[in-house]
């Protein structure tokens, strides 16, 4: 015989797990539309029926039911789906921001429509043109130092645009940095609080969807994965290593590095490595500041400094009409103001480096002419020494090109009276300082007696950065060298106070002897016209015109590449997002399917009730007298 | 089958929505303004292209400027020599007329006086401006006037009359881009177009053993050569020959001087740039600031001169009346400078037509320039608005379509 009540105790856990599933229906539509939220179900189980097999049990026929409870409450998600999310994360943040960043450096560009850096460089060289067919014109010259000022008014503002995007770039590194911190630290409070919830055996469904959402926000900063396999230890790892362990966090730090012009790295704050960042909005910002971006500054400073200095060795040794000869067209400013070069590079207070820009042989050669003796050249580039063999049948313009197509990170030229130059140019990473030469060394004679270059062969006659007056190494008689320029040339580059002063000084004749030459003469102006399409530097881009192209072509492609990747990225993020929200997402029509069922469930109770309720009124009330 | 969550479709025409907002922006943005890239990103290589044929273009105008300018100047240039030309054979004319011996004196005296204006207007024929306000037979000298007129008194002319014309001006070294890499010469020299004679200098010194003893580099013509210490005198005057000037060198069998004769009738202009061998071998004159060509040595014997000189000789003989040197030497000098002149108006006829060719080629260029980096850098319109329209109906399709499926849940039907 059970209790006398016990129907009633049926009824009433029904009405308690029955109003228990309302609420959580009531629940699940309130927060259908919150950013990360799982639709929650109850599970109801069976209450533990009577009698289990035990000695005190009642001899009745068993086991009878003692109705529903609710087991507990859960949250509906595929943990495999979302660990495919999170791996996909810094996939997209990567594309995401590099895409951004790219738009705009290619706005920088300006091309091929607006009036750009080209366009004004185009127009200087028609200044020039103008200036060789009227050689004695004032007009033409004021005409030439009004475009140079203006191209180097276009060069310097390019310059400061690609320095603030770098800025702002560094600018969003720190930032970031502060918001991964920010949102480790709030996973770390949250950890402790489902921590807690859980001893007590509770499923703190809300507090994982927040701290699920946050993992989600994180990995778009950073690649993560999540081990969640000791209920006790929630752990996050990074590239192997741990930013979170339960309560410990891994906080990370922005350093600023002074080899890197002060912008910051981003390290680990408790033992200052460097984070290996390759993917994820923290690492395409790194990308972007020190390679992509800081490239192309160094693209621009190399071509404004070949620019320059081409034009100027032209300018020098030309003459104008009133006498002037031997003025620069533009300002160089040198990075020391040593006449040899020298220069303190450790900061010890010892000279201890040579910075030459630029080193010119005595003897004229002609391009045509097989070498007729063999060695090798040694020289510096990225990753170490690069030799370049010769034989005796290969002519010099062979020997030059073999130079330039090399990794030296110099080029080599014959300039207009046949003497070999090399200049120096724009290095990888942050070790080597640009646009110093470092090392010159030749197994055989075709820099030392033959190009007059240097004054011996062999290691011991080479010239090498690394000591103080390394100028002494070049060739007595007239090798020439020229000092390193401050770096940034693109940056303070700057048209010949002299000449804006008095534009008649600006030379547009050549003089044989020594005698001042005609007003008419325009050799000077006409060599300075034709630069503009002759091979002048290394590597993909040998004219002017090629290096604008090359380059726009260059940030082109990269735009290119990144936004169909961001958008195919895009596509991928979003059909997961729809299969997670299929699974996870709330479904109004179900719920309010689910809504009637209860609804039915708690009434149904509520009857039920009210019927045990009438026949306890009977035993009650109406048995007996 | 798959689960449909209640913002899925929501979602889902909300993303290709934007997606498709963005291509229609960036068609408007296409239409509004006809260019085919809207920024770098959409055709990186095309870009690259039109960056080129842009600068190219550009410079295809600034040679078919060039060309222009001086065929302009040349073309002043050809007239004056025209008239020159007839000033010439007036001369020769009068110098026939004159040969025959059977004027008087006083006959002669009348023929010299058109000979004098003759020979004024033709010092104001070399010394003719261009267009622009730039000598035109100066050289690279073209602000000064090329040739200097002296006037005096002459025997047997009651005015003032020409004393001597001599040549200030310079040489031609100026050039003038007219395609990528090519030059040619733009400046005309009168001491070439108005020049008579061949010109023979004869060395002052004796230079048998002579041997150079330092580097030594010389001007002449133009053209640079080269001395080497140890160079004997049979190596300069090698170098002097194959320097590619119009000049001979030789040894005088007599007087074991160096000898310069031009090959072609012009002044010859030797300049020293380095060293003092030209003074020891007696060409020029060791006193220092003076320019060609008045610096030849003081002992130097120097033949040959201007048009100018052979009118003036014939003016002057015809005063004389020494009609025998008229028929003679004055009358071979003028043939020889009318031929001068013709030759070099033929040569500048010839540079003239090579000018026109790469004229009319250049037009060509250009134009193919132009038309290929339209099609690439300018949008086809009806591509555009083809695919506008396109955009814009299947924008008002998803629209209708999101405002159906969008609106009804259970909850309206519940009571």
């Amino acid at each position: 015989m059970s209790s006398t009540f016990s129907g009633i105790e049926i009824g009433k856990r029904s009405l308690n797990a029955h109003q228990l599933a309302l609420t959580t229906v009531g629940h699940n539509l309130s927060n259908a539309s919150v950013e990360g939220y799982s639709r929650q179900r109850v599970n109801m189980r069976s209450t533990d029926p009577l009698y289990m097999p035990q000695l005190n049990r009642e001899e009745v026929p068993g086991q009878i039911g003692q109705g529903v409870g609710v087991a507990s409450i859960e949250r509906i998600r595929d943990e495999l789906l979302e660990k495919r999310i999170l791996a996909q994360g810094d996939v997209a943040g990567y594309w995401r921001t590099r895409d951004n960043y790219l738009l705009q450096v290619e706005q920088i560009h300006q091309e091929p429509y607006d009036t750009s850096v080209r366009v004004m460089m185009d127009k200087f060289w028609e200044g020039w043109q103008e200036l060789s067919v009227h050689p004695e014109g004032q007009a033409e010259r004021q005409a030439v130092l009004r475009r140079g000022e203006a191209l180097i008014d276009g060069i310097n503002r390019r310059y400061d645009r690609l320095k603030e995007v770098r800025t702002m770039l560094n600018d969003d590194v720190v930032v970031s940095v502060g918001e991964v911190n920010g949102m480790l630290s709030e996973i770390k409070g949250l950890n402790e609080q489902i921590v807690k919830s859980e001893a007590l055996g509770d499923n703190p469904n809300d507090l994982y969807d927040r701290r699920d959402l946050l993992i989600n926000k994180l990995s778009d900063y950073l690649p993560v994965t999540v081990d969640n396999r000791d209920p006790d230890e929630f752990l996050i790892h990074t590239g192997g290593l741990h930013l979170i362990q339960g309560k410990q966090v891994s906080f990370l730090a922005a350093e600023p590095n002074p080899q890197n012009e002060g912008y910051h790295d981003i390290v680990w704050k408790d033992n200052a490595e460097l984070l290996n960042t390759e993917s994820g909005k923290l690492g395409s910002l790194v990308e972007l500041r020190d390679s992509d971006v800081r490239g192309e500054i160094q693209s621009l400073d190399e071509m404004s400094m070949a620019f320059a200095d081409l034009v100027n060795n032209v300018h020098r040794d030309a003459w104008s009409a009133n006498g002037s000869t031997g003025l620069d067209f533009f300002r160089e400013y040198p990075f020391v103001d040593n006449l040899s070069g020298n220069y303190d590079r450790s900061g010890d207070g010892e000279l201890d480096s040579t910075y030459a820009y630029r080193l010119t042989g005595i003897n004229t050669l002609d391009p045509a002419t097989p070498v007729g003796f063999a060695g090798t050249i040694t020289l510096d580039g990225a990753k170490g020494p690069v030799n370049i063999p010769y034989t005796a049948v290969d002519t010099v313009e062979m020997v030059v090109d073999r130079i330039n197509s090399s990794d030296a990170e110099l080029t080599a030229r014959l300039d207009r009276n046949g003497r070999l130059e090399l200049r120096a140019g724009i290095t990888d990473g942050f070790d080597n300082p640009d646009f110093v030469i470092r090392h010159v060394e030749d197994s055989g004679q075709f820099l030392a007696g033959y190009a007059g270059l240097l004054g011996g062969n062999g290691p011991g006659a080479a010239y090498d950065w690394q000591i103080p007056d390394a100028v002494l190494a070049l060739r007595p008689g007239g090798a020439a060298y020229s000092v390193s320029p401050l770096s940034h040339p693109s940056g303070w580059l700057q048209v010949n106070e002299d000449l804006i002063a008095d534009p008649s000084k600006i030379a547009s004749a050549l003089s044989d002897t020594g005698r001042v030459p005609s007003g008419g003469d325009n050799r000077g102006a006409l060599d300075i016209a034709q630069l503009r399409h002759k091979a002048v530097m290394a590597g993909g881009s040998k004219t002017f015109d090629d290096w604008f192209s090359l380059a726009a072509a260059d940030i082109g492609l990269k735009g290119e590449i990144a936004a169909q990747t961001n958008e195919s990225q895009d596509l991928v993020m979003k059909e997961l997002e729809d299969l997670r929200q299929s699974v996870s997402g709330v479904n109004l029509d179900e719920e309010f399917a689910e809504m009637i069922k209860f609804q039915h469930g708690y009434n149904a109770a509520a009857r039920f009730v009210t019927t045990i309720d009438k026949m306890l009124d009977t035993i009650i009330n109406r048995l007996g007298v | 089958m798959q689960r449909i969550s209640t913002n899925m479709p929501m979602l889902d025409s909300r993303f290709r929505m934007s997606e498709r907002d963005f291509r229609m922006n960036q068609v408007q943005r296409g239409i509004a303004s006809s260019r085919a890239l809207g920024s770098l990103r959409d055709a990186p290589v095309d870009a690259a292209h039109i960056i080129r044929l842009d600068s190219s273009g550009k410079r295809v105008d600034q040679y078919l400027d060039n060309i222009n300018y001086v065929r302009g100047r040349w073309s002043q240039a050809e007239g004056y020599m025209n008239e020159a030309v007839t000033i010439v054979q007036r001369l020769r004319e009068l110098s026939i007329q004159g040969a025959t011996g059977t004027y008087t004196k006083e006959n002669l005296g009348f023929m010299a006086i058109e000979v004098d204006s003759l020979m004024s207007e033709l010092s104001m024929v070399v010394n003719a401006k261009g267009g622009d306000g730039q000598y035109l037979f100066a050289g690279d000298d073209t602000s000064t006037p090329p040739f200097l007129i002296e006037n005096g008194r002459i025997p047997g002319m009651s005015r003032s009359a020409i004393t001597n014309v001599s040549y200030a001006g310079d040489l031609g070294r100026s050039r003038m881009e007219i395609t990528d890499g090519q030059t040619i010469e733009t400046n005309l020299r009168g001491n070439e177009v108005f020049w008579g004679d061949q010109q023979q200098i004869f060395g002052a010194n004796d230079t048998e053993g002579f041997t150079v003893t330092e580097a030594n580099r010389f001007i002449l013509d133009g053209k640079e050569v080269n001395l080497e210490p140890g160079d004997n005198i049979h190596n300069v005057v090698r170098k002097i020959n194959d320097a590619g000037a119009a000049v001979k060198a030789s040894l005088d069998p007599v007087t074991g001087s160096l000898n310069l004769e031009t090959t072609v009738p012009h002044q010859i202009w030797m300049e020293p740039a380095e060293g003092t061998a030209l003074v020891d071998m007696g060409l020029l004159t060791d006193t220092g600031g003076t320019k060609p060509p008045a610096n030849w040595h003081a002992d130097a014997v120097v033949t040959g001169g201007s048009l100018f000189d052979q009118g003036l000789a014939l003016r002057d003989a015809l005063l004389e009346g020494n009609h025998e040197r008229v028929g003679g030497v004055i009358v071979g000098g003028l043939d020889k400078g009318l031929d001068s002149l013709l030759r070099n108006l033929a040569d500048l006829g010839a540079k003239t037509e090579r000018l026109d060719i790469t004229s009319s080629r250049l037009g060509e260029e250009k134009g193919a320039i132009a038309d290929w980096k339209s099609s690439l850098a300018d949008l086809d319109l009806t591509e555009a608005i083809t695919e506008m329209s396109m955009l814009e109906y299947t924008q008002k399709a998803a629209y209708q379509v999101a405002g159906k499926i969008l609106q009804p849940t259970l909850m309206d039907f519940l009571r």
